[in-house]
C-alpha cells in the first residue's frame, strides 16, 4: 500500500494491530485514495478483513490525513523574503544576461561537451556565492559533489589568488564542503542521506550545492532495455530532481548541476514526411540550444528536399581556405602538401569532405561550405530538463586566426596549420524561468571565466 | 442568488452552463493579455472552469502563470483573491510585476500560496477547501500539477499495482481530483489553471494489453526513449465509420500512415503531449477526465515567419530565425466529438487525434521591455498540425507535393521579394546567426 509515500510520518505504519490489513491491502491492491474515497462495508470486503478493523484504521488515517491538511497544508500569504534569490557568477556581464545571476531554490543547469569550461564556470560559483551579500555574494558556502575525480583545488585556488576581491572578502576554500561518489549507488546516498543531513546542521549557512556531474554514474548505470525500465528511469530522474528541489526550497540553497551531452545524429530518411509542430523532434532543437539553421535544417531534412541553403556559411573556413589557396599560389610549386587545412581543425565534423590542398588549388571552390550541424543534446532527456529552471549551454567554437583576419597568412612559415584558428568559447541561456535566452562570448583566464564584451 | 452553484455542487457533477447558472452575475474574465488567446477563449479565461496549460521546459508555462496572477489581482477592482499551489518548483514570484509600491503592497495581500505536492494532499486540501468559510480564491494556480500526478502513478507501480489496471486507476483518480476541483469552481466561481510538463511519446493509441510488447527501446544511449514496434499487418480500414475491431486497430489512418510512412514502413515518432496523458500510465480512456477541462492549451515553439518551406527558402536566401511561441488550443468539448455515436470511437478520437480536431493556434512571445507576454502580427499562417495525408507525400516528392503540403500558398510581399533578388546575388550569405 502507498501509505508511506502518501504520508510517511504516518503512526499506522508502525501499530502492529494493523499489520495484517496493511498487507491485505497491498495484496488486493488498495490505496490510501480508496481509503478516501471508499466506505468501510466496500473496503472490509475488497481487503477482506473485518469491518471494525478497517473502520477503525480509516478514521485513524482520515484524521491524520486532516490533521495533515491542518497543520502543514494551509494557505498563507506570500512573506517577502521567501523569494528565490540570486548571487553573482563572479563576472557582472554573465550576471547580466542571467536575469541577475545564479538563483536559490531552484536547479540551475549548465551542460556541454568536454572542456567546454563546465566545471571552471562550476568552481568559480563555489567562491563567489561566498561573496557579502554588498557585493552581489551571499555570504553562503557551498557543497561540491564531484562524480569524476576529486575537486581540482589547485585550479580553485589558482582563481582565488588571481581575484583580490574574493581574498580581502573572505572566500576561501575551507567554505567548500567537497565530496565525491564513485558510483550511482554512493550518489543515491550523498544526495538523499548526506546531503539533508549536512544541510540541517549548517543551519542556513550554505546556499549552494553544485553536482558535477548529475548525468555521468546514471547514464552508465540505469540501464534500459524493455518500456517498464525506460519508464523506471525517467522516474528516477524525477525523483532525484524533486528532491533537490525540495532541498534547495527547505534550506533556500541553488542547485547548480554539470551535464554531459549525448549524440543525437541525423537520421536517414527514407520515407520523406513532414514534421509537425508537436513532434519531438520539432521541437528538441528550442530546448537544448542548437543554433538557428540547425533547428530549420533538421526540421526539414525529414522531407529529403535540398535544404542546405538553411545552412550558414562557414565563412571562417572559406576564408581561410581562400587565403591558404593564395598563399600556396604564391609558393608553387610547392611539394605535395601534407595535410589539408582541414583536416588540422581541431573537433572537424564539417559537412564538406575533405579535399586535397594541392588539388584544390586548381579549382575554385565550387561548393560552399557550411557551418557544421549541431547534433549534441544534454543528456537525462525531458525528465530532468522539465525541473530545470535555467539552462546554460558553454560551447566552443573556431574562428579564423587574427593572422588570417588582417590578411597576413604570408608571414605563415611553420607547419602548424592550427595556428589559422581561434578559440571562441559561448556560453547561451538555453531557457530560464528569471531571463530571456541570449548568449555571451567568453574566455578561460587565470582569473576563471570571464565575458568578453 | 448564491445558493445556485451550491446546488449544484450538492447535485454532483453538472457540465456545460444550466440557464440558471448563467443568469447569477459573472465575474470580470481573466484575460491573459494575449490579446488574441484571449479572443478564442471566448473573452479570457472563464470562471466555472479548469483549464490545462502545458509546453516543453522554458517555453514560459510559469511566467505565464505569474502574468495571469498579476491580471487576476487586478480585475474586480482588486478584489479577487488568487492562490498559487506549488508543487516542488518554488514559485518565482520576484516575477510579479510591481508598477508601484503601495500597489504591490495591496496585491500581496490577496495573494497566497501553499506546497502540495502529493496527490492525496491536492485531493484532502480541495475537499476540505469546499467546506471552509474563508475568502474564496477566484483563481487557482497548480504549477507543475501533472508532475504530483506521475508521481501518484509511480508510487502505485512500485506498490505492486497491475500494469493493466494502473492506466483506469489513473483515469478514476484523475476523475476524482478533478469532481472535487469542479465542485469548487462552481461554488466559488472560480477558475483552476493547471501548468503542466510535456512528455515525448510514440504512443499511438494501441490497445492497453499489448502496450509492451509494441514498443523498444530506442538505442540512443541515454535509455529513456522507447520506440514502437508495432507491425502493420492490419490494414483494414478503420476511418471513423467503420468502427471495427478495438483491440490492435490503430486510430485512424491518417495517424497510422504517418507512423508507417504510409506503406508499411515503420517510423519512430515521437510526439510531445501533456504529461498528465504521456505518463506511464498511458492508455485510451483519457477522454473520461479531460471533459472535466474546459480547455487545453499547448505552449510550441515555431519560427515567426513561415520560411518553412525550403523551396521557398533557397529561393530568397533570406535568414529569418525569429521565433515565436505558438499557443495551441485544443477544446475536449469539440463539436465534431460529440456527433460520434459509439462512445468509445468518441474516446479514440479525443485521446490521441486530437491534433485532427478543430483547434485554434495564437502566435505569441514574450516582450522583453515590458514583461509581458503579447500576441503577435497573428496573419493567418498554414501550419502543420494535422497528420499528412498519404497522397501528398510520396517517396521523391516534387514541387507540386510539397505545395500540397502547405495548405496555402506563401505570399511575398513585393519589398521583400526585391530584397530576396538582391540576397540572389551575393554568393555567401551573411546573417545575424553567428559563431
Amino acid at each position: 500500500m502507498d501509505l508511506y509515500d502518501e504520508l510517511p510520518q504516518s503512526e499506522l505504519l508502525y501499530d502492529p494491530a494493523f499489520t495484517l490489513l496493511l498487507e491485505s491491502c497491498e495484496q488486493h491492491q488498495l490505496s490510501v485514495v480508496d481509503f478516501i474515497t471508499l466506505n468501510a462495508r466496500e473496503l472490509s470486503r475488497i481487503s477482506q478483513r473485518s469491518i471494525t478493523d478497517v473502520y477503525k484504521f480509516q478514521q485513524l488515517l482520515l484524521r491524520e490525513l486532516h490533521l495533515q491538511y491542518v497543520n502543514e497544508n494551509q494557505p498563507h500569504l506570500l512573506e517577502r523574503g521567501s523569494e528565490p534569490k540570486h548571487f553573482t557568477t563572479g563576472d557582472l556581464a554573465i550576471d547580466d544576461i542571467l536575469g541577475g545571476g545564479i538563483f536559490t531554490k531552484n536547479i540551475t543547469e549548465i551542460f556541454g561537451e568536454s572542456s567546454t569550461g563546465k566545471s571552471q564556470f562550476l568552481m568559480q560559483l563555489s567562491l563567489s556565492v561566498q561573496l557579502p551579500l554588498k557585493m552581489g555574494g551571499l555570504g553562503g558556502k557551498c557543497v561540491y559533489i564531484t562524480t569524476e575525480g576529486d575537486l581540482p583545488t589547485q585550479r580553485i585556488e589558482g582563481i582565488l589568488s588571481s581575484r583580490s576581491e574574493f581574498t580581502e572578502s573572505g572566500v576561501s576554500q575551507d567554505n567548500i564542503f567537497t565530496v565525491s561518489c564513485n558510483d550511482l549507488e554512493s550518489q543515491e546516498h550523498i544526495l538523499n542521506v548526506q546531503l539533508p543531513v549536512l544541510l540541517e546542521r549548517n543551519n542556513s549557512a550554505i546556499k549552494l550545492v553544485i553536482i558535477d556531474s548529475i548525468s555521468h554514474h546514471m547514464r552508465v548505470e540505469l540501464q534500459g532495455g524493455s518500456v517498464k525500465e525506460a519508464q523506471n528511469n525517467r522516474s528516477y530522474v524525477d525523483q532525484t530532481a524533486e528532491r533537490l528541489l525540495d532541498l534547495a526550497n527547505k534550506f533556500s540553497v541553488a542547485i547548480v548541476v554539470a551535464n554531459q551531452v549525448g549524440d543525437k545524429p541525423l537520421q536517414e530518411v527514407i520515407n520523406p514526411y513532414q514534421q509537425s509542430i508537436l513532434d519531438y523532434e520539432y521541437q528538441l532543437g528550442w530546448l537544448v540550444g542548437w543554433k538557428d539553421s540547425s533547428i530549420m535544417y533538421r526540421q526539414k531534412q525529414s522531407e529529403l528536399i535540398n535544404n542546405d541553403d538553411i545552412l550558414s556559411d562557414d565563412e571562417d573556413s572559406i576564408l581561410i581556405e581562400s587565403q591558404f589557396q593564395k598563399f600556396l599560389e604564391s609558393r608553387e610549386p610547392a611539394q605535395p602538401n601534407q595535410g589539408t587545412t582541414e583536416s588540422n581543425k581541431p573537433s572537424n565534423t564539417s559537412v564538406n569532405s575533405n579535399q586535397n590542398a594541392k588539388s584544390r588549388s586548381t579549382l575554385t571552390i565550387q561548393k560552399i561550405r557550411k557551418r557544421n550541424i549541431d547534433q549534441r543534446i544534454p543528456n537525462l532527456g525531458l525528465s530532468w530538463a522539465n525541473h530545470v529552471s535555467t539552462r546554460i549551454l558553454l560551447k566552443k567554437t573556431y574562428k579564423a586566426s587574427p593572422l588570417i583576419q588582417r590578411g597576413e597568412i604570408k608571414f605563415y612559415e611553420g607547419s602548424d596549420v592550427a595556428k589559422f584558428w581561434k578559440v571562441k568559447r559561448i556560453l547561451k541561456v538555453v531557457f530560464s524561468t528569471f531571463c530571456s535566452s541570449d548568449e555571451i562570448t567568453f574566455e578561460i583566464i587565470k582569473r576563471g571565466i570571464e565575458a568578453i564584451t | 442568488m448564491s445558493w445556485i452553484p451550491h446546488l449544484v455542487a450538492e447535485l454532483g457533477m453538472s457540465f456545460g452552463i444550466s440557464l440558471s447558472q448563467l443568469i447569477v452575475d459573472n465575474p470580470e474574465p481573466l484575460l491573459s493579455g494575449i490579446s488574441e488567446l484571449d479572443e478564442s477563449l471566448n473573452v479570457g479565461f472563464q470562471s466555472r472552469s479548469i483549464y490545462e496549460i502545458y509546453g516543453p521546459p522554458g517555453i514560459g508555462k510559469t511566467k505565464f502563470g505569474i502574468q495571469l496572477v498579476n491580471n487576476g489581482l487586478s480585475r474586480n477592482s482588486g478584489q479577487d483573491h488568487v492562490l498559487w499551489i506549488e508543487t516542488h518548483r518554488c514559485i518565482p514570484w520576484n516575477l510579479v510585476k510591481n508598477e508601484e509600491e503601495e500597489e504591490e503592497e495591496d496585491k500581496i495581500k490577496r495573494f497566497s500560496k501553499v506546497r502540495l505536492n502529493k496527490f492525496t494532499q491536492l485531493l484532502i486540501f480541495f475537499q476540505n477547501l469546499l467546506k471552509e468559510e474563508r475568502d474564496p480564491y477566484q483563481l487557482i494556480i497548480i504549477d507543475g500539477f501533472s508532475q504530483t500526478i506521475c508521481d501518484h502513478i509511480q508510487i502505485l507501480r512500485n506498490r505492486g499495482m497491475d500494469e493493466k489496471q494502473i492506466h483506469n486507476v489513473k483515469c478514476n483518480h484523475l476523475i476524482l481530483l478533478f469532481t472535487w476541483m469542479t465542485k469548487y469552481t462552481h461554488s466559488k466561481r472560480s477558475t483552476i489553471i493547471l501548468l503542466d510538463d510535456c512528455m515525448n511519446t510514440s504512443y499511438q493509441q494501441l490497445d492497453l494489453h499489448s502496450f509492451e510488447d509494441d514498443f523498444e527501446m530506442v538505442d540512443d544511449g541515454s535509455n529513456f526513449f522507447v520506440r514502437s514496434t508495432m507491425s502493420n499487418n492490419n490494414n483494414n480500414n478503420n476511418n471513423g465509420s467503420t468502427a471495427t475491431s478495438f483491440s490492435s486497430s490503430p486510430p485512424s489512418a491518417s495517424s497510422r500512415d504517418r507512423a508507417f510512412g504510409g506503406r508499411g514502413r515503420r517510423r519512430n515518432i515521437q510526439v510531445l503531449k501533456s504529461a498528465l496523458v504521456a505518463n506511464s500510465a498511458m492508455g485510451a480512456k483519457d477522454f473520461k477526465w479531460e471533459i472535466f477541462l474546459k480547455c487545453r492549451i499547448g505552449f510550441f515553439w515555431n519560427w515567426k515567419e513561415e520560411t518553412l518551406r525550403a523551396d521557398n527558402f533557397s529561393k530568397t536566401h533570406r535568414r529569418q530565425f525569429d521565433r515565436c511561441r505558438l499557443a495551441i488550443v485544443f477544446d475536449p468539448h469539440d463539436e465534431r466529438a460529440k456527433t460520434l455515436s459509439d462512445s468509445r470511437e468518441r474516446g479514440r478520437k479525443r485521446g490521441i487525434d486530437q491534433v485532427d480536431m478543430q483547434n485554434k493556434i495564437i502566435k505569441f512571445d514574450y516582450n522583453t521591455e515590458e514583461g509581458v507576454f503579447e500576441s503577435v502580427n497573428n496573419a493567418s499562417v498554414p501550419l502543420l498540425l494535422s497528420f499528412k495525408r498519404p497522397s501528398a507525400m510520396t517517396s521523391t516528392p516534387t514541387m507540386e507535393s510539397t505545395s500540397q503540403c502547405s495548405s496555402t500558398v506563401q505570399h511575398i510581399p513585393d519589398d521583400q521579394a526585391t530584397t530576396a533578388m538582391e540576397w540572389e546575388m551575393d554568393e555567401i550569405v551573411h546573417d545575424s546567426e553567428e559563431e
